[in-house]
């Protein structure tokens, strides 16, 4: 297969979870493709909590699908890719890559020579303040010049794993009944996250949940799929207590054109009436 | 503040010269890429890891095109990516070096003391240092002959070193020479740092990235040395919440439920039908009304003779005992944090049995899966100081007599579900009837 274009997102595939660590391409999928994944990982900075987790950011497979289809990504084996990596890493991708971990250690020494400075004249100044005497400037430096071997773990792995090696070809209509309306709603621009709080499979938002709150929670069914009426009316009630529409909605076989860039999706918002 | 050139306590840092790269391209490097040393100012500073700083003010309803909107929402996108750009640093006086020998125990040559609860075999990180309070039930120290490698140890399973990588504890990397060399036999944790194996002497190995941490420990069911994604993520939720966690140990082959002997007395009256045996208690016949005619002076007989259907009885030792399978098994044993004698080598009984299931891939619990599920855990039955207690009805029957906690898994999300061996059997609130103050409903 020809090798993807740089711009490409590159999503890693481990044992059939996809995955995106590089910061880079998390923000370029939330702010060209309006996906924004789930956040999965401890963040480093506070491992102590579970409401703000950090990277890597986990994709549902038809998300992917979606992304792949519409040209914004690709998709690599990353077990094979790290495997061969590690095994058999050139000597110029070694040196890129030391080079690459030396330069965030200099940054990193630069950052805390400035931190310990800024707080060394903010400590001296208050104590000249206090009792005019310049005694504590020396012992402060001497504890603060203690930083001098740092260790760097990087959280993707860009700079040693060439970003196009083990890339899987383009899968098309894996599952052609489910995924459509995933796609559809990509393609028109809403942002979906997982609708496991709300008793329904997506949670749609008109823009960046960031920013913006969701307007459906939405189920895929099949076409000629039969839907319990009360899926509908559990479906209804709760989307309408939090302020949501139920959305349904499914691929229409008949008018699938294989040319057509979103597929043909019919979809429904229900409201629950409360009369 | 501006920062002041005399005031510099700091040399640049040691720079060991790669080939002809050197510090000169380092520092050019680091003067192109000037968004990157932002990047760690503001990530050194552990402010705006919280909702507030990400989320600022009320969400909206949809876009309405102002600048306004359209600058909170690039504030809150900014703030994100300055979390998530945060690259892991370890401090010399904190660094804890773990190396990647992912077959090391599956090779027969390697020999330690394995058992049940040990896992050796899926261990697959030995730590170079040891520092930190993240030991108490992380890793194992393999035991055994001082002259084999690897022995006296810690050693990592799969998702503990992950984890450990993702909050930015240790420092993992890939071996570039042999065991031996890096960890000889009889060193120990806290020896000193010996010359030509620090943390920038790249010519013994490499460190690794998180991705590549998950490239090699998040495989499939049942893969040696790794562990799934969904049972990752239960186990990292549960650690950031501050539970003791390890895996369950292996199922024991539950003891036969032998019959108790009986006498011959027993025997011989276990001919007789057990309705003769019930003084007072007419059978049902097949015709005619439920509750036999006759004089009644308490609820219980009438109760009793309108009890039909049989109903299900937990037992101690269950009769027959199958096998729980995947994903319905119990996987994990939580402590509560804070309780004192926790100890990884001999633990007390859980506080938590915890199964892994993933939204993608498992239904309900059949019957028979929910049964041998929690049948393969402790008999449970509500605290003492609640039985007999009509006040405790409810606890009682929430808590159950057995029960366990399925964590169902929705791409990250993790949703914990309590299973509970329900008996309504147990709780005959007839029983209660009886005993009120005469006069009430004569």
């Amino acid at each position: 297969m020809e090798q993807p274009p740089q711009q490409l997102i590159r999503i890693a595939n481990i044992s059939g979870r996809y995955l995106v660590f590089d910061p880079d391409a998390v923000s370029a999928l939330r702010r060209r493709a309006n996906t924004n994944g789930t956040l999965v990982g401890t963040t480093p900075q506070q491992p102590t909590q579970n409401i703000f987790l950090g990277l890597p950011i986990e994709l549902r497979p038809e998300e992917v699908d979606a992304l792949v289809s519409a040209g914004v990504a690709y998709v690599v084996d990353d077990v094979a890719a790290h495997r061969s990596a590690l095994l058999s890493l050139g000597p110029d991708e070694r040196r890129a890559y030391i080079g690459s971990l030396r330069s965030r250690k200099q940054a990193a020494h630069k950052v805390f020579a400035e931190v310990t400075a800024q707080k060394a004249s903010i400590a001296a100044s208050k104590a000249e303040k206090l009792r005019d005497s310049a005694k504590s400037d020396g012992s402060l430096y001497s504890r603060n010049s203690q930083v001098t071997s740092l260790g760097v773990t990087p959280t993707s792995s860009v700079h040693y794993v060439s970003p196009d090696s083990h890339a899987l070809p383009v899968e098309h209509h894996r599952d052609s009944e489910k995924g459509a309306l995933c796609q559809f709603m990509l393609g028109n621009g809403y942002f979906m996250t997982p609708g496991l709080r709300f008793g329904a499979r997506y949670s749609v938002y008109p823009g960046d949940p960031l920013r913006f709150h969701a307007h459906f929670m939405a189920n895929e069914y099949g076409w000629e799929e039969e839907i319990p009426i009360l899926d509908i009316v559990g479906g209804g009630r709760l989307a309408t207590a939090v302020k949501k529409a139920f959305l349904i909605g499914g691929r229409e076989p008949s008018a699938t054109k294989p040319d057509a860039a979103l597929p043909a999706v019919r979809s429904f918002s229900i409201e629950w009436a409360g009369m | 503040m501006p920062f002041d050139d005399d005031d510099s306590p700091l040399a640049p840092g040691p720079v060991i010269a790669d080939g002809e790269g050197g510090a000169a391209a380092v520092e050019e490097a680091l003067e192109d890429d000037m968004p990157d040393y932002k990047l760690f100012a503001s990530s050194f500073t552990k402010k705006g890891v919280s909702s507030q700083t990400i989320r600022k003010g009320e969400k909206d309803f949809e876009t309405h095109g102002t600048r306004a909107q359209d600058g909170a929402l690039e504030s809150s996108r900014r703030a994100l990516e300055d979390v998530l750009g945060y690259t892991r640093i370890h401090r010399g006086d904190a660094w804890a070096r773990g190396w990647c020998f992912p077959d090391f125990w599956t090779d027969e040559a390697n020999v330690a003391v394995d058992y049940e609860g040990m896992w050796l075999k899926d261990r697959v990180v030995v730590m170079e240092h040891e520092k930190g309070g993240w030991m108490k039930d992380i890793g194992r120290v393999a035991s055994g002959s001082k002259d084999q490698l690897g022995v006296g140890r810690l050693w990592l399973l799969p998702e503990e070193a992950i984890y450990l990588v993702e909050r930015g504890t240790v420092d993992l990397w890939w071996p570039y020479t042999d065991f031996e060399t890096l960890l000889p036999k009889g060193s120990t944790s806290g020896g000193a740092a010996r010359p030509g194996f620090g943390p920038d002497d790249y010519d013994v190995g490499l460190p690794l990235s998180l991705e590549a941490a998950y490239s090699l420990f998040i495989g499939f069911e049942d893969e040696q040395g790794k562990t799934t994604l969904p049972k990752y993520q239960v186990y990292a939720h549960l650690k950031r919440a501050g539970f003791n966690i390890l895996r369950a140990p292996p199922e024991q082959p539950r003891p036969e439920a032998t019959e108790p002997s009986q006498t011959l007395w027993q025997w011989l009256f276990s001919f007789v039908k057990p309705e003769v045996l019930q003084f007072g208690k007419q059978r049902q016949q097949p015709f005619g009304p439920l509750v036999a005619p006759g004089l009644y002076r308490a609820y219980r007989p009438i109760y009793q003779q309108l009890a039909l259907i049989p109903r299900h009885k937990p037992l101690p030792v269950p009769p027959s005992a199958s096998k729980p399978e995947d994903p319905f098994r119990v996987h994990f044993h939580v402590w509560k944090p804070g309780a004192g004698g926790f100890s990884k080598k001999n633990p007390p009984p859980p506080d938590f049995r915890i199964a892994v299931a993933d939204t993608a891939d498992s239904c309900l619990p059949t019957l028979e899966q929910i049964e041998s599920l929690l049948e393969s855990t402790p008999y449970d039955p509500a605290p003492e100081a609640w039985r007999g207690n009509p006040g405790k009805l409810y606890q009682r029957l929430k808590h159950g007599h057995r029960n366990v906690i399925v964590a169902v898994v929705d791409r990250g999300l993790v949703n914990f579900m309590r299973f509970g061996e329900g008996a309504f059997g147990e709780e005959r609130l007839f029983e209660r009837f009886d005993n009120r103050n005469a006069g009430r409903g004569a």
